[in-house]
């Protein structure tokens, strides 16, 4: 993400150095319908050490792309989850929250454990494996001057350390609340989501590392940062759903594409379901600014 | 010992009959009349005499290159070599010479020759208007730059001077931004310099400076090419019929020549314009031996940086600079060493947390060699090298450098054999070294603890000979033909990884997307050991059809092969693209292009019409959300399947009069397409677009240029451009959902939709000084908002709704610049 950040500030002052002030405009084009289809958001968590809670995945379906309403939700699918020895847990349809989820029994989720997801909806069959990875625990949160990062401004920043296992192969994602907020952003630019592979700091001892480099935390914020373990499969869906929401229009910015979960259609295989099925285990802290 | 043997390759070659069978007999008459038949020099070597030597500038001693050479009633004619050397087999007595060159006054003079002569010739400048130093034929019989007569087809020779006189970007005029007036030649973004010839890849160019290969000819990150209209006298494009001598890309060869410099007097200029200054000196070397020219530039926006009041800016320091230098050392009178040099670079960093600079360095040391008059020899070493280099701060107290270097050697020997003034036959040998270090990536400091990376370099070796002749059969009929081979090898060390089903890349037709082939080992390859191996045939043929005495239809075939590609998944070539080689995963890249042409000169009018078809095979793109940094398995990023082209090309070009310039329309269509192979573990279904073709990247249906030059008065030249074509492809939206609150667009078929029109008038004034001129211009006259992406995000202020964003480059840009002479 560094390289990309690096490009696009490239390509900001090559614009400076001819003087010619690229311009955008908003405009109106004509899209065209297509067919209705599944939407999947399932992440099923623990905590590092914890019982697994209550696990909700929420199903919606697509919409035209210059509609103003809501996802509109996916209701009345079949939902259920199968552990690496093929125990069915099922998922009921919250009565009060149209299209998500609830588990109807706890899932142990074993670190290294696979899981299977089903849905039936509309019709069709769909299923999404993973395997549950072992998470690498922060050793502290802590909160330093954001100053001297490319692209920053002056500020704290919620910081942590931890040791990247040399045996393992794992992706990292990261999620941070301030005051309870999730951070994302739907401005251009920014980092919708901190993921990270494996092989950069496998082996190492990572200090300093601030994931939302872009949110400036203020004295008395609560901040909360989660490190989950990620597969190389939800790494990519991560990275190229950052791909698409920070592309700028730039000359330097990827061609748009689609982002391709992990949610296969059994039933009608060109029908297929967007979005993802992910198992993980993860490490969490928080901490009060000073 | 060279020269030796050089030698005795002409006379073998020369004591052989050539064609003796094609002798016609209604060219007796001409071979009576002017002295030669195509094929039977061999046959009375004792009849005929050999007039050769090389055409020069009056004014600077600097050889012009493709100078005509017609003797008496013109039915014998020669062009001047590249290097500005002509060679002439007539029958002895007094011969009436005409030499016409473009940008120079026509030379008719008159010869007695008893035996083989050696004898150079001087042409005058046109000491004329600035406008009309465009002017490229007259009604006297000048030098037409569409000439119907030579057997050359697809090939573009810009006039220097003249693009001098036409809008330029900031002041800076920019050969590459010109070619892109002309048919078959357009550009993928207007913050781009980097152009699709017949609809191939911007990666499909060889851009060669004095026979040096320069891999990425652009400065801020495009926005320029790094070629210095004050520095180089010869930007010929081919984009069809490429002579056998030149190989190695599918689409389009640029060769430049750097100029010799003024072997008579010191001399110099210098410009002053709004991105850049230039400046540049020429004169003789000590003892009158040669001439040497030396010219640089640099951009100066990083010095005014300081007076931003936004300290963002403030602390920018962005320029670029480039050096050319030359010298030209002659040898006798029928030889010359030449040495040749060329540095740029782009330099950039922020305040204390981000560096970077890129550029290209190009060396050449070239031995040119008249033997017997008939025999044209170069030996040439040259290297060409592009790196670039980032440094970048990670953490509080850590920081990365990034860097990556393509490099390569040559060394060539191109031969042409003056046979007669019907009869040449050229032939070479080339061998290019060339190392490839794709990115390493070195941390320090000890904080945030990045691994280092160092992607293994690709070591390949590219030889190629070529041989190739061009005869004149008779009166109407003229051919060039050749055969080229090229080969490769690609050697290591290396580290070779194994796929599962040999699939490094697969179609996952449930997730409906491609998905990195399944490492099951990898193999090592010591040093020097062949990992891969490719090569093949490329025959070239072009031909001519005289229609009387000023029109001719004109065809051409010819197969390319390329060996490198570039990997570059963003919308625009960038700085930080790297090149890949074949390999045991990455098919060569082979093209078959055909094209039929009608040329025709009526007065003042030029016109050339010519259709083209174009298949390619193994032509790359890359899948969905590649990541192709610093990725030692980039085979797994891309997949490889068969492109085509066709389209229709007109130039109307009016070379005389008080208004000239021209009409540039093509009509064309590229595609491409990428089903899932079977090796890739799909069935054929599948693959992007489901495998159905699809506009490439650089399809435009229509694209015209109209260009104006006419003076105002005796001192001001008006030039205008008007460009108008159709959008670039764009891929459109289908659908729309949510992920964690994000909007994320479902995109429809790749390419699907079109950008709208493109259109834009660009304007430039040149008023004429004693010593200098003054440039006053206006890009995009009418501020007109030419779209050059698309793009779709989440509104700030309202989540949840989408809006569709255009971005534009170039609003109204006014310029001005001022050269003088010294």
């Amino acid at each position: 993400m560094h390289f990309t950040s690096s490009l696009r500030r490239l390509c900001a002052f090559a614009l400076l150095l001819v003087g010619s002030a690229a311009c955008e405009r908003v405009v109106q084009v004509t899209a065209p319908r297509s067919e209705r289809r599944l939407v999947v958001e399932a992440r099923l968590e623990r905590q590092l050490g914890r019982r697994a809670p209550i696990q909700r995945i929420r199903l919606t379906t697509t919409q035209d792309v210059f509609s103003s309403d809501s996802a509109p939700p996916a209701r009345g699918a079949v939902v259920r989850v199968l552990d690496a020895a093929g125990a069915a847990t099922p998922f009921a349809e919250s009565p009060t929250e149209p299209g998500v989820y609830v588990a109807t029994a706890q899932l142990l989720l074993p670190v290294g454990q696979n899981v299977t997801l089903l849905i039936t909806w509309d019709g069709d069959e769909y299923v999404a494996r993973e395997t549950m990875l072992r998470a690498v625990p922060i050793d502290s949160v802590y909160f330093l001057e954001g100053g001297g990062l490319p692209g920053s401004s002056a500020g704290l920043r919620g910081t942590i350390s931890f040791t990247d296992p040399a045996d393992r192969l794992n992706f990292y994602l990261w999620d941070q609340w301030v005051d309870g907020v999730r951070q994302l952003s739907p401005d251009s630019g920014s980092f919708s989501r901190a993921v990270l592979p494996d092989d950069i700091i496998n082996g190492k001892s990572v200090r300093d590392f601030q994931p939302y480099r872009g949110v400036v935390v203020r004295t008395g914020q609560v901040v909360r940062i989660r490190q989950s373990s990620i597969s190389d499969q939800a790494y990519r869906f991560y990275e190229l759903l950052s791909e698409q929401t920070n592309n700028n229009g730039s000359p330097f910015g990827v061609p748009a594409s689609s982002v391709r979960g992990n949610v296969a259609n059994i039933s009608r295989p060109a029908r297929l379901a967007l979005g993802y099925f992910i198992a993980t285990e993860y490490s969490e802290l928080q901490r009060q600014v000073p | 010992m060279l020269r030796r043997v050089v030698s005795l390759l002409a006379l073998a070659l020369c004591a052989t009959p050539i064609l003796p069978a094609q002798v016609p007999s209604a060219t007796s008459t001409v071979a009576t009349r002017v002295g030669t038949i195509p094929g039977n020099d061999a046959a009375q070597p004792a009849a005929r005499a050999r007039l050769s030597g090389y055409i020069r500038s009056s004014a600077s001693g600097e050889v012009i290159r493709r100078a005509e050479v017609r003797v008496d009633d013109g039915t014998v004619r020669v062009e001047s070599n590249e290097e500005g050397f002509y060679s002439l087999l007539l029958t002895p007595g007094l011969r009436r010479l005409r030499i016409r060159a473009i940008g120079f006054a026509p030379l008719d003079t008159t010869v007695r020759l008893t035996s083989s002569l050696s004898r150079d010739f001087l042409l005058v400048l046109r000491q004329v208007t600035l406008a009309e130093i465009t002017v490229q034929a007259d009604a006297s019989g000048d030098r037409p730059d569409l000439d119907p007569r030579t057997p050359d087809m697809s090939v573009v020779r810009l006039d220097l001077q003249a693009i001098k006189l036409l809008p330029t970007v900031l002041g800076e005029p920019d050969p590459i931004r010109s070619l892109t007036l002309l048919p078959g030649v357009s550009l993928s973004s207007d913050a781009s310099t980097a152009i699709s010839v017949r609809g191939g890849a911007a990666d499909q160019n060889l851009f060669l400076l004095d026979e040096a290969t320069v891999y990425n000819p652009s400065h801020i990150l495009g926005f320029l090419s790094t070629f210095n209209a004050d520095a180089v006298d010869n930007f010929t494009l081919y984009r069809g019929a490429i002579p056998a001598r030149f190989g190695g890309r599918l689409s389009s060869v640029v060769d430049v020549r750097q100029r010799e410099g003024n072997a008579n007097e010191f001399v110099g200029s210098a410009s002053i314009g709004l991105l850049a200054s230039r400046g540049t000196l020429e004169g003789p070397l000590p003892k009158r031996v040669g001439s040497y020219m030396i010219a640089a530039r640099r951009s100066y926006a990083d010095l005014f940086a300081p007076l931003a009041s936004d300290t963002a800016v403030r602390d920018v320091r962005a320029y670029f600079y480039d050096l050319n230098a030359k010298a030209n050392v002659r040898l006798g009178s029928s030889g010359a060493l030449l040495l040749s040099a060329y540095l740029g670079r782009d330099r950039f960093s922020g305040s204390s947390d981000f560096g970077a600079g890129w550029g290209n360095r190009a060396t050449t040391l070239r031995w040119n060699q008249a033997f017997a008059n008939r025999l044209f020899s170069k030996v040439t070493l040259a290297s060409g090298t592009y790196d670039y280099r980032l440094d970048i701060v990670t953490g509080l107290r850590d920081s990365i450098t990034w860097g990556s270097q393509i490099r390569s050697l040559d060394a060539k020997v191109d031969e042409t054999l003056y046979l007669s003034p019907t009869n040449t036959i050229e032939f070479g040998l080339q061998l290019t070294d060339q190392t490839i270090r794709p990115g390493d990536l070195v941390p320090s400091g000890n904080k945030t603890g990045f691994v280092e990376r160092r992607i293994e370099p690709r070591r390949t070796l590219l030889p190629a000979a070529y041989v190739g002749q061009e005869v004149q059969l008779g009166a109407r009929v003229a051919l060039r033909y050749g055969l080229r081979y090229a080969g490769f090898l690609r050697r290591g060390v290396a580290t070779i990884y194994q796929y599962r089903d040999g699939a490094a890349v697969i179609w996952n037709a449930s997730l409906a997307r491609y998905e990195p082939g399944v490492v099951t080992d990898s193999v090592p390859y010591a040093r020097g050991e062949r990992v891969a191996s490719a090569g093949g045939l490329e025959p070239r043929i072009s031909g001519r059809f005289m229609i009387g005495e000023t029109s001719s239809l004109k065809a051409s075939f010819a197969r390319t092969q390329q060996f490198l590609l570039l990997v570059s998944n963003t919308n625009s070539v960038s700085p930080l693209d790297v090149w890949e080689p074949s390999g045991p995963y990455i098919d060569p890249q082979r093209a078959d292009q055909f094209a039929l042409g009608y040329s025709t000169t009526r007065g003042s009018y030029e016109l050339s019409v010519e259709g083209y078809y174009k298949r390619a095979r193994n032509v790359v793109d890359f899948i969905d959300g590649s990541d192709v940094l610093l990725n030692p398995r980039i085979e797994t990023q891309m997949v490889q399947g068969t492109g085509r082209a066709y389209g229709l090309e007109l130039l109307l070009r009016r070379a005389t009069g008080r208004t000239t310039g021209w009409v540039s329309y093509t009509l064309a269509r590229s595609e491409q397409r990428f089903p899932a192979p079977p090796r890739s573990g799909g069935t054929g279904a599948g693959g992007i677009n489901d495998g159905a073709w699809y506009p490439s990247p650089f399809d435009k249906t229509h694209n015209l240029s109209l260009v104006v030059l006419r003076p105002l008065g005796r001192k001001w030249t008006i030039g205008s451009t008007f460009l108008l074509a159709t959008g670039l492809p764009t891929t459109f939206p289908g659908a729309r959902y949510t992920i964690d609150g994000l909007l994320v667009t479902e995109f429809g078929p790749r390419n699907g939709g079109r950008l709208p029109l493109y259109h834009r008038l660009d304007l430039n004034a040149t008023r004429q000084f004693r010593r200098g001129e003054l440039q006053l211009g206006v890009l995009n006259a009418y501020n007109r908002f030419n779209a050059q992406a698309l793009r779709f995000r989440q509104q700030v202020n309202n989540p949840r709704v989408t809006e569709a964003v255009q971005t534009s480059i170039f609003g109204i840009v006014p310029s001005v610049a001022y050269a003088f002479h010294f």
